[in-house]
């Protein structure tokens, strides 16, 4: 799946961001506005902070 | 006392790192523990291990001697080091690299890009999970049945080497660990294990099917031999009293050098590989296990005069390029990873 963040990812501290899942590349890519691709099961309270996206813009 | 009958063989231990909750604490016995497929390792002893001494000068009367107010244990800045050599799997792989750089999840490509490291602040009681505990099975002095436990350890350099005429080729990986903090005997009963017997497929030389470098075109190059080191300093900040073993404060951290070096068969492709002032890309990929370092420029390209054929040495740093999310180096240990 593709996400993109929404402006509330930027206010998650890092134990509830993806660095925290152990992605820090990821997390640092959304705080950009890059896409990413992320194919594992996202927990409940991260995924209402990110966007899925349909079309893939170069995602991470 | 009388002598003991105890001992430890490196044949009769496993080694795991585990992740850690809380700076300063060692991981408990719930905590997810992943098992390295270790050929060899070293650490340093407990107790006065970690113990330099501290000495005054000869003073010029009074005797030129040493008395034992001149010659103190110094423990407020000891570190202990571990050293591990593994055998290259995704598990253990991406466990040390997380540590290193924090990114190094299950199904995920692991990549040190330009703006890292994201958490910068290591202090004693911290609830950061970046730290980890190195656990050696039954290697403490006890021996059987009671573990040494290095707690709250940073990974301060990584090294992948492969040669295709050593080691049944297998890619072997060797992590420097370093801690401020005192190592400890424990026995506890570790039950979230990721074991090497889950760890199947290994990286080979013998597997790799591109091994190319990119400076605007792809040189397909004959690599008999690769390294690629990943290296990164921590400092320890402080120190607490005796009665807390002067355990540190802190970690301050250095700065990330990605640097390695290709074997290859000098040959037309290996020339246009060493184009002076070109930036290159390094791709070296089994379709299960792949490196890839986007922007690399030679470090002094050599020949090295060996009987069967002549061969070019080329060691190189690894660097971004433009925006700061940039990759510098990714690995990916399976088919998958995205």
């Amino acid at each position: 799946m593709i996400y993109k963040a929404k402006d509330s990812y930027k206010k998650l501290d890092n134990t509830k961001n993806f660095v925290a899942l152990g992605c820090a590349s990821k997390h640092q890519w959304l705080v950009e506005g890059q896409q990413i691709n992320y194919n594992q099961k996202l927990p409940s309270e991260l995924k209402k902070h990110l966007d899925e996206v349909s079309e893939d813009k170069g995602a991470k | 006392m009388a002598k003991s009958a105890v001992f430890q063989t490196k044949s009769n231990t496993s080694v795991f790192i585990g992740t850690e909750a809380t700076m300063g604490t060692a991981a408990v016995a719930g905590a997810a523990l992943v098992e390295l497929p270790v050929t060899d390792f070293s650490f340093s002893e407990l107790a006065a291990g970690g113990q330099s001494l501290s000495i005054a000068p000869f003073r010029n009367s009074g005797g030129m001697t040493q008395s034992d107010d001149m010659v103190r244990a110094q423990r407020h800045d000891r570190i202990y080091e571990v050293s591990v050599t593994f055998m290259c799997t995704d598990a253990a792989t991406k466990r040390v690299l997380l540590n290193l750089y924090e990114d190094g999840a299950s199904g995920g490509i692991s990549s040190l890009i330009g703006s890292m490291p994201t958490t910068k602040h290591y202090v004693d009681g911290g609830t950061n999970v970046k730290q980890v505990s190195l656990i050696f099975r039954e290697m403490a002095h006890a021996g059987e049945g009671t573990d040494m436990v290095f707690s709250s350890c940073m990974c301060t350099s990584m090294q992948f080497s492969g040669d295709i005429s050593s080691n049944g080729g297998v890619v072997m990986c060797t992590a420097v660990f370093q801690t401020g903090y005192l190592p400890t005997n424990t026995t506890l009963n570790y039950s979230s294990l990721t074991e090497v017997s889950a760890q199947q497929t290994v990286f080979n030389m013998h597997d790799l099917a591109t091994t190319t470098i990119n400076s605007g075109s792809a040189e397909d190059l004959v690599l008999y031999s690769f390294e690629m080191n990943i290296e990164r300093p921590i400092t320890r900040v402080g120190f607490d009293t005796a009665a807390n073993a002067f355990k540190p404060h802190g970690y301050s951290l250095g700065g990330y050098e990605v640097t390695g070096s290709l074997t290859v068969k000098r040959d037309p492709e290996s020339l246009a590989a060493i184009a002076e002032a070109t930036y290159f890309a390094l791709d070296l990929d089994t379709t299960v296990y792949q490196i890839l370092a986007p922007k690399c420029i030679i470090d002094n390209a050599s020949i090295s005069f060996d009987d069967d054929g002549l061969k070019n040495i080329i060691p190189f740093r690894a660097t971004y390029t433009g925006a700061t999310t940039a990759t510098i180096f990714s690995f990916a240990g399976t088919a998958s990873d995205s």
